[in-house]
């Protein structure tokens, strides 16, 4: 993952961008309800790549992590004709986690990592 | 080949990708952007924007990124263009593929929104030496 730059952006970019993040966190929800609706573990393994892509690009780099298991789980589940449930559930634990929590907004919208 | 990499065409079907897309290339790269939502609305939108540059997510439903790319290059409009695939499986074996198909460069997902300005031009400047070879 790459070094961003954030705190180098003009005032209202920085502010244009928190507010699209807060958007994502608004829309979460209805990503996890379609993920959970899905017809197929194929389609939900599509939604989950999806929200892997748009979470990571958002900052939200825990969470992206964590959808790109379900992902593979939701793969390995259509290999297998089961279901992983448990990483499912993690990821339904921390998208409740995200929309109820308050301090993320407060918090820088990229961590550097090594 | 455009002198100048001024117009980008961006196909994504994620909403929220799009919007960052175009935070990233318009507000923070000074680009300007013709967002679309699927493979078969940036073949119809490439004839009248004439991107500088393609920027195609793989997993799309309807038009896949590598299909589209097929598709925009029937287009007398898009020859020679430069491409870019987004993707968030990034396996060495599929990034091959993805190459094979047209495309100057991968980038992988999720993508840092200060740097994409700059890693297109990358891509682009790559792909118009490698035209002129």
């Amino acid at each position: 993952m790459p070094v961003r730059q954030f705190d180098a952006l003009p005032e209202g970019t920085a502010l244009a961008y928190a507010r699209m993040r807060q958007r994502f966190v608004a829309g979460l929800a209805a990503r996890w309800a379609e993920i959970v609706a899905a017809e197929s573990d194929a389609q939900r393994q599509f939604l989950l790549h999806r929200m892997s892509g748009a979470a990571g690009s958002f900052g939200f780099d825990e969470l992206s992590v964590v959808a790109r298991r379900a992902e593979a789980a939701a793969e390995a589940a259509m290999a297998a004709g089961g279901r992983n449930a448990q990483a499912l559930e993690t990821l339904c634990a921390m998208i409740d986690g995200l929309v109820r929590s308050s301090a993320f907004l407060q918090s820088p919208p990229h961590k550097e990592t090594p | 080949m455009s002198d100048e990499l001024r117009r980008v065409m961006c196909v994504e079907d994620d909403p929220d990708i799009r919007l960052i897309l175009e935070f990233s290339l318009a507000t923070v790269g000074g680009y300007e952007v013709c967002m679309c939502a699927s493979g078969h609305e940036a073949v119809f939108a490439a004839q009248v924007f004439r991107p500088d540059l393609i920027l195609l997510d793989v997993m799309m439903p309807g038009l896949s990124g590598p299909e589209t790319l097929s598709e925009l290059r029937k287009l007398p409009e898009i020859a020679g263009v430069p491409s870019v695939f987004l993707t968030a499986k990034a396996l060495p074996g599929q990034l091959e593929d993805l190459l094979e198909c047209g495309a100057t460069g991968v980038i992988v997902k999720p993508f840092d929104s200060v740097r994409l300005p700059r890693d297109i031009r990358i891509y682009w400047e790559h792909g118009r030496a490698r035209k002129a070879i």
